[in-house]
């Protein structure tokens, strides 16, 4: 994929992230993180050297896989991150019940 | 008309006694038609035995919903029981009962919707950290070149509100965590009338604040950012609007 793609493609997640906070559709507080996600996206874009410099700086000789690894680990943070709010949330509806009793 | 004093507290035990004799010796001295109502925010001390056991009105939630969460109880419980008035008070002991008597007067004179009560616009003796005055500027001015207004406290949680703002709030799904600067542009680019008059406060009593340690102003700090620029983005003609209006 060409630079110019790959810019479109970070400014467009961007877009679509700010459309849905100004529609309400999600919280404010979460966006920020996805709203962070998509500036970091375009960043790689606009800059691809960084992506080398992260590779080398992390022992990854081909520079996608450091993409990927990076990708990964953000995906399971964010993962674990909405673990932790469906337990917290499952506790406040198991609290709500019990009181209505 | 009818006024609510609403107190959010969480774990203001050692408080919260005090705040409410202050209260109904103002409001017998006064004669104010008011009620006081304080909001447990699911207290982990015993807040909740302090307020039965003095006869305090009071609302318990289940779990804590933080103090915009606590807040927006008190609106829906106005709107149910039908005041006119809501008027925000901490249960700190930073806010001081008499000093509501300013905020009376400034709403009477302007007929405004949200009057604040400011800390800065005269030296009230109130001390904030440094971080936090420089916070405080800078959101003073990002309202003035957003709004074209001054508020110079706008994170003052002393404020008395008409019905149509607090129904307003109350039904807002995403009230805002932080209520300060983002919930100020935003009711003025509404067109609602926002006045702030001087008042005095005093440091808190006992416990700690919301605002306390160094991470949690520094997440104050970049949500508020955000909220702004997210507001910004939503009311960005009606922004238009309003500075030309005011030229």
């Amino acid at each position: 994929m060409n630079q110019l793609a790959f810019i479109i493609l970070g400014f467009c997640l961007l877009v679509y992230i700010l459309i849905k906070v100004k529609n309400k559709q999600f919280s404010e507080r979460e966006s920020l993180m996805w709203i962070l996600a998509g500036a970091i996206v375009l960043v790689f874009a606009v800059f691809p050297g960084l992506l080398d410099f992260i590779a080398r700086f992390l022992g990854v000789y081909y520079q996608p896989t450091a993409l990927f690894l990076l990708t990964f680990f953000a995906i399971i943070l964010i993962l674990l991150r909405k673990e932790q709010q469906i337990n917290g949330l499952e506790e406040r509806v198991k609290e709500l019940a019990q009181q209505m009793l | 008309m009818r006024y609510l004093i609403i107190i959010p507290c969480y774990n203001e035990a050692l408080n919260i006694v005090k705040v409410f004799e202050d209260l109904t010796e103002f409001i017998g001295a006064t004669r104010l038609n008011a009620d006081i109502l304080a909001i447990n925010d699911s207290s982990t001390d015993n807040t909740e035995q302090v307020l039965r056991e003095n006869k305090i009105c009071f609302l318990s939630l289940p779990f804590n919903l933080g103090y915009s969460g606590a807040l927006q109880t008190g609106f829906k419980y106005a709107i149910a029981h039908n005041f006119d008035f809501v008027i925000q008070f901490d249960g700190d002991g930073q806010h001081i009962p008499t000093e509501i008597q300013k905020l009376l007067n400034a709403q009477a004179e302007n007929d405004a919707d949200i009057v604040i009560g400011s800390r800065f616009i005269l030296n009230s003796g109130y001390k904030h950290g440094l971080l936090r005055s420089l916070g405080t500027k800078i959101f003073t001015l990002l309202i003035n070149m957003i709004c074209g207004e001054k508020i110079t406290d706008p994170t003052s949680g002393f404020q008395i509100l008409k019905r149509e703002v607090f129904s307003r709030y109350a039904k807002m799904g995403a009230y805002p965590r932080y209520p300060d600067a983002n919930l100020v542009i935003q009711m003025i680019l509404e067109g609602f009338k926002v006045r702030e008059v001087p008042v005095k406060m005093q440091l808190r009593i006992f416990g700690v604040s919301m605002h306390a340690g160094f991470w949690n102003p520094l997440f104050y700090m970049v949500h508020m950012f955000y909220s702004i620029f997210m507001i910004i983005i939503q009311y960005g003609a009606s922004m238009f609007h309003h500075q030309k209006s005011i030229k």
